[in-house]
């Protein structure tokens, strides 16, 4: 087999799609009230940083993916040990991405469809994609890239010529808002979706040109940011706080308040559309990155046989994984507080000092 | 080429599990499409009821071989303690399954509105079906369902043509809001209190309800749109009509388009202008523990009728009669933010305002808010414009004639 | 040398075609063996005749209806020419002398070729030559005298277009290639003709120019050809079967036409046409998905108009493949999506009609396919009467009797013509047919089932290639130099570089210091 390859664009894809995933539906960042679009501001820089920890590691060690050179720096047993952690995480995770897509789905439209059915779709397609490889992957997302961009303005367009938007739901920003908000956007909104980037670890080895995923991951990090931020804040000029706090899904109540020339109307199904899009990117980068975690630390030769076992984990433990969707959501906060934090910041950051140190006093043999 | 074989077979069998039902797959001939709904107050304490009008498809105008025979909607009603029980208990009575994300209407009924609206919501926002864009009315000096039962001229479908008229009214004349289910939440929710457009009947109702309604040029019964009904804490406790209705829409800043009819020289209310842009703006302060209420409002209008001879050739004139335009909206607003403060409730969002900007000031004054609200002092500025007058300039009438 | 094994030699072919079977010096044993190898078939003329002044026997043999017979008189005489002119120069009285003379006199013709052995032999005779034996030779000399009835150069019939050039392939390999050669003035247009087809022996001839085409595309190329290893290439869509990549997927990878101009274009795009003997249908590859949807006549009209069609079609190839989708899933699953009256309007039509939006849509569109096919086998005057008949009376006659509603007849026949407007027929075919299977998923699982197998499509397409071109390129991978002639087409001045990917090297078109064509236009 030839080493599969991805481009600078396709990596921007990726990242702008996988940012976009579940962050663009369900609300972030509730702690900081109306000014979450102000978080999402305060947390990009925080996002950048951490992106150039993951690709400082890769550029030291390019050819290697996060548990490769997790055990080079801490040693073999540590590192080991340390590298399998990242496998349950990032499945759970995974199915949790799922999880949300289903229920938006249940909720929406299909209230009487078994969840079972709607997640299994999804894992199919996503089993399907990858088993055809990450090259092809890459592809498919820079095509999407331009399909959810294109949802993107259609949805922006249509709610600000309804005429919802009501920028007095933003402004003014007192000190207490900045204050919550700065609180929301660390760590929270810099962990989910930021954060979340460490998936990419995995998947830059594939990268072609190492000197440029720098500047294409900032770019793409940077517009995410700036696109979620501004979804966010339409969302809190069209629905006011309260109900953007109560909403399980704000995004898909600001899209059914539109009333275009009473014809021009309900357009949830884009709403549904751009989630199922996000949830297909970020599922799929999820799952490759456990495959390759796992391919890696348990010496898999070929990658693709563990599409299977993969998937079928992540569906099952999407469904089992809680019993309702509050309580998925509570898991969610623990989660986020305690255990990705670890993995999506402490570890990297811990790799790259004990790198330095190693590296300066020449201790690698 | 194992893992390939077991991925194919697994994608059969979920293909195959597919087919096994159809789930959320419903034909159109199996739903009855609710065209709006009323709410009443029940016979029993606590209980609900509620009005559909379902809409028939074979008899609406759009239909080719439409049979006139036939009403176009259907009226079915059933009493619960919940607004969702009783939309499900009308299966008993309807052999197609209501159908709500067409429903435009949302009628309640006056009784009910007096005794509180606040619990019934929570339905619209909950369900995917229902939509939160409808439009809400209260009825006036009837029920809700009396007010659905009526068949409107022109409009084949009822509650289409009532949302219409309200829209229409509502953008021509200004005495009537476009208050939605979204926005009742949002003003429930809020700290002010809130309005919504009453709905009444004239002429005869049991009239109103046959086919035979339609077959005379004055119709028996109709629906007009009739005044604002004010809200304190969710219930209804009076109705604001004319110029005071139209006084608070236009503090609320939701003028469309109106006319006015302004006093020139002696003449009473004899020159005609069409407002056809208006912005207002509030700021709301606390001085000295008292509320002030400043009210900024911008008008640009065209004269469109004048009674007596007006030269309106002459800027002079025009600066007249934009004095006595600003006159005249000072003193519908003046009054309309009067009668709320006799009532006590603040329908013009002046609590979310100050809320808003300061946060502090609000803590303050938030516990006997409807109290200092009615000793509020209030700034009226308007700056009104006339922009033109129309296709002449002097009148075909003479200067001196009366 | 006589062929030992004669009994195994008139059977279909031999099967170590390394040996040599050398003809013979008799000629009678040599006519024998000819009648015999071919069955005794009436077409095969052996016309034989004494040279005067010699004795020696001579004959000439072609299969008729292979041959211009005009030419064959010529070749015949030109050969046997010294006969009345230099007949007192020259005592030539063995078949040794009159060989070595003939030899002398006609090659100095061209196109006149020596033949010894027996299998070439065979191969001249089949593909129009015909043969001259000489008492007392072992060898024969062969004319080209090919000919006989072939179409002559016509319009396209498959690919109209309004503006460009009118003529198209036809059946002749021969009159392909120059027709091609035409319109590309340049040494550099190498041809390359093999024969494929153990049973057949059709020319395969590939076309490409040297220093544009991907020199690893076409090393691809070849070595698939060479695997090739059936008994019959009847016509191109053979070869573009067996050559393609991915057997089991939906969408060709292998683009045809019939129009010169456009192989011309391909061919200067870096691609490589393959052209097979008795069929106007030229194959191009590699081919992109977007190719499809391009038509040459895109390239003749100005580019904002070209763009805006370019576009429309992309917009009938989505309404094509998920027109009826959408709607079912819309009338089944979404019904808040439509507009209220529209809404209203619907339920009203489809009061009384018996079956299930699905079943609806599935009878309507099997009908619509029906009507098509029975259209295209049909005689051009027939084909208009079924015309009639399926959209006429049957879709009126369907909506008036209530079994299926106005809306679906609708949406079926935009459908029906969105396809159409797909340029390439074999792409929109692939649309139609994958249509039912979106169809059937909006069926059960309405919008989210469409966009799953929207997923699933897209990742199967961004896996395919076309001789290792990735087959969503320019798209996916995306390339921004390559986007100047993809979704929409920029004006001519812009599109300075060939598709990357397709082709690496030699990629400049214009020298753009100067605005002038580069030397391969």
């Amino acid at each position: 087999m030839r080493k599969e390859v991805i481009s600078s664009y396709q990596l921007f894809a990726m990242i702008v799609l996988f940012e976009f995933g579940t962050a663009l539906v369900v609300p972030i960042g509730l702690e900081s009230g109306h000014a979450v679009w102000v978080s999402i501001l305060m947390a990009l820089p925080g996002g950048i940083i951490l992106y150039l920890i993951y690709n400082y590691l890769y550029l030291e060690f390019p050819t290697m993916n996060i548990s490769g050179y997790t055990q080079k720096i801490l040693g073999k047993y540590i590192g080991w040990t340390l590298s399998l952690l990242y496998i349950p995480v990032l499945l759970f995770n995974g199915s949790r991405n799922l999880r949300e897509a289903g229920d938006l789905l249940i909720a929406a439209s299909y209230d009487q469809t078994p969840v079972f059915i709607i997640n299994s779709m999804m894992v199919i397609a996503v089993m399907y994609t990858l088993y055809k490889g990450i090259e092809v992957f890459a592809r498919s997302a820079e095509i999407y890239f331009f399909v959810i961009i294109l949802m993107g303005l259609i949805c922006n367009f249509v709610v600000i010529a309804a005429g919802l938007v009501d920028l007095k739901n933003l402004f003014p920003l007192h000190s207490k808002d900045w204050k919550d908000a700065l609180a929301s956007a660390y760590p929270n909104i810099l962990i989910f979706p930021f954060g979340e980037l460490v998936c990419f670890t995995t998947i830059f080895p594939h990268f072609n040109k190492s000197h440029k995923a720098r500047r294409a991951g900032v770019m793409a990090i940077v517009l995410s940011g700036l696109l979620l931020c501004f979804t966010h804040a339409i969302e809190i000029a069209v629905l006011g706080e309260n109900i953007y706090s109560r909403s399980t899904f704000p995004i898909f109540t600001t899209i059914t308040l539109v009333n275009l020339a009473n014809f021009i109307q309900r357009l949830d199904a884009l709403v549904i559309l751009a989630l199922v899009v996000g949830v297909f990117f970020k599922m799929s980068i999820y799952c490759y990155a456990v495959m390759s975690v796992t391919a890696d630390l348990f010496k898999v030769r070929e990658i693709r046989n563990l599409t299977l076992p993969v998937g079928i984990v992540v569906l099952f433990s999407s469904i089992v994984s809680a019993e309702s969707y509050p309580v998925h959501m509570d898991e969610g906060k623990v989660f986020l507080k305690y255990i990705l934090p670890i993995l999506c910041a402490v570890i990297p950051l811990l790799l790259v000092i004990v790198h330095y140190i190693r590296k300066k006093f020449g201790l690698y043999r | 080429m194992r893992v390939k074989w077991i991925l194919r077979s697994v994608i059969y069998f979920v293909m195959l599990s597919l087919l096994t039902s159809c789930w959320n797959s419903r034909e159109l001939g199996e739903l009855g499409i609710v065209s709006g709904f009323g709410i009443d107050k029940g016979p029993n304490k606590d209980e609900y009821r509620v009005t559909f009008q379902v809409v028939n498809p074979s008899a609406t105008a759009t239909s080719t071989g439409a049979s006139k025979n036939h009403p176009p909607v259907t009226i079915y009603s059933s009493t619960d303690t919940t607004v969702f029980g009783a939309l499900r208990k009308t299966s008993k009575k309807a052999a197609r399954q209501l159908f709500f994300a067409h429903t435009q209407l949302v009628v309640i009924g006056e009784s009910l509105a007096r005794s509180g609206i606040n619990d019934i919501f929570d339905v619209f926002e909950r369900s995917h079906e229902l939509r939160l864009n409808s439009l809400v009315l209260v009825s006036r000096d009837a029920d809700a369902a009396s007010i659905l039962k009526v068949i409107l001229p022109i409009e084949s479908l009822p509650a289409m043509g009532i949302v219409k008229k309200n829209k229409n009214t509502a953008g021509v004349w200004g005495e009537n809001r476009d208050v939605n289910i979204f926005e009742l939440i949002n003003g429930i929710t809020g700290e002010s209190d809130f309005v919504i457009s009453g709905v009444r009947i004239n002429g005869d109702e049991q009239e109103g309800m046959k086919l035979s309604n339609l077959d005379q040029t004055e119709v028996k019964a109709l629906v007009v749109m009739s005044g604002l009904g004010v809200f304190k804490d969710g219930k209804l406790v009076d109705w604001m009509d004319g110029p005071k209705a139209r006084g608070t829409v236009w503090v609320q800043d939701k003028i469309k388009e109106t006319s006015i009819n302004i006093d020139y020289k002696n003449k009473k209310k004899s020159v005609s202008v069409d407002i056809n842009l208006s912005k207002t703006k509030v700021k709301v302060k606390i001085r000295e523990g008292i509320p002030v209420f400043d009210i900024h409002i911008k008008e640009k209008g065209i004269v469109n009728e004048t009674k007596s001879f007006v030269d309106l050739s002459k800027g002079d004139e025009i600066l007249k009669l934009e004095v006595s335009l600003a006159e005249q909206t000072k003193k519908e607003v003046t009054q309309a933010v009067e009668t709320a403060q006799r009532m006590q409730t603040d329908i013009f969002n002046f609590a979310n305002e100050l809320k808003r900007t300061n946060p502090k000031a609000w803590k303050s004054v938030e516990k006997d808010w409807p109290a200092l609200f009615a000793k509020g002092k209030l700034n009226v500025h308007i700056d009104a414009y006339i922009r033109s007058t129309g296709m002449r300039l002097k009148p075909y009438l003479k200067e001196n004639s009366k | 040398m006589m062929p030992k094994n004669k009994e195994s030699g008139n059977t279909k072919e031999t099967q170590s075609p390394e040996k040599q079977i050398l003809i013979s010096t008799n000629l009678a044993e040599n006519l024998k063996e000819i009648s015999n190898q071919f069955g005794n078939s009436t077409d095969i003329v052996i016309r034989k005749f004494t040279i005067i002044c010699t004795r020696v026997q001579v004959a000439a043999v072609y299969i008729d209806g292979l041959v211009d017979k005009i030419k064959v008189d010529d070749f015949v005489s030109h050969a046997m020419s010294f006969n009345t002119h230099t007949e007192g120069q020259q005592e030539v009285t063995s078949g040794k002398d009159a060989f070595e003379y003939i030899k002398e006199k006609a090659l100095s013709i061209g196109e006149e070729t020596m033949i010894k052995d027996w299998k070439e032999l065979c191969g001249g005779l089949l593909s129009g030559q015909t043969l001259i034996l000489i008492e007392g030779l072992g060898e024969a000399i062969s004319g080209s005298t090919s000919g006989g009835e072939v179409r002559t150069v016509s319009e396209a019939t498959t690919q109209v277009s309004i503006r460009g050039s009118k003529e198209s392939f036809t059946e002749s390999i021969d009159t392909n290639i120059s027709l091609i050669r035409r319109r590309i003035k340049s040494p550099n247009l190498w041809v390359e003709t093999m024969k494929i087809g153990v049973v057949t022996q059709t020319n395969v001839s590939i076309m490409y120019i040297n220093g544009i085409a991907s020199e690893k595309a076409l090393q691809k190329l070849k070595t698939q050809l060479k695997e090739i290893h059936v008994d019959a290439i009847l016509e191109s869509g053979y070869i573009e079967q067996l050559i393609e990549e991915n057997k089991f997927s939906p969408f060709p990878t292998v683009f045809n036409t019939e129009r010169p101009d456009s192989v011309a274009a391909n061919l200067l795009e870096g691609r490589i046409a393959i052209i097979v003997d008795g069929t106007p249908f030229v194959l191009i590859a590699p081919a992109t998905f977007i190719m499809f949807f391009q038509a040459v006549e895109d390239y003749y009209q100005r580019f904002d108009i070209s763009s805006l069609i370019r576009l429309l079609r992309f917009l009938c190839l989505v309404i094509s493949l998920f027109g009826p989708a959408i709607f079912i899933s819309a009338l089944n699953f979404h019904q808040e999506m439509i507009p209220t009256p529209l809404l209203i309007n619907l339920a009203s039509q489809r009061e009384g009609v018996p079956f299930p939006a699905f079943v609806e849509a599935i009878i309507m569109e099997v009908t619509f396919e029906i009507i098509r096919e029975a259209g295209i086998r049909l005689p051009s005057q027939i084909g208009q009467t079924v015309s009639i008949i399926g959209g006429l009376v049957l879709g009126q006659a369907a909506v008036q009797a209530g079994i299926v509603s106005p809306a679906m007849v609708i949406v079926v026949s935009i459908t029906g013509i969105s396809s159409f407007a797909t340029p390439a027929f074999n792409m929109a075919l692939s649309i139609r047919y994958l249509r039912f299977a979106i169809v059937f998923i909006a069926a059960f699982m309405g919008l989210y089932g469409i966009s799953i197998v929207a997923f699933i499509l897209i990742a199967h397409m961004c896996s395919l290639r076309s001789l290792g071109v990735p087959y969503m390129s320019p798209l996916g991978p995306f390339i921004p130099d390559s986007q100047k002639d993809a979704v929409y087409r920029s004006p001519l001045q812009s599109m300075r570089t060939r598709p990357r990917l397709v082709s690496q090297k030699n990629n400049v078109r214009m020298d753009s210091d100067e605005g002038k064509r580069g030397d391969k236009q």
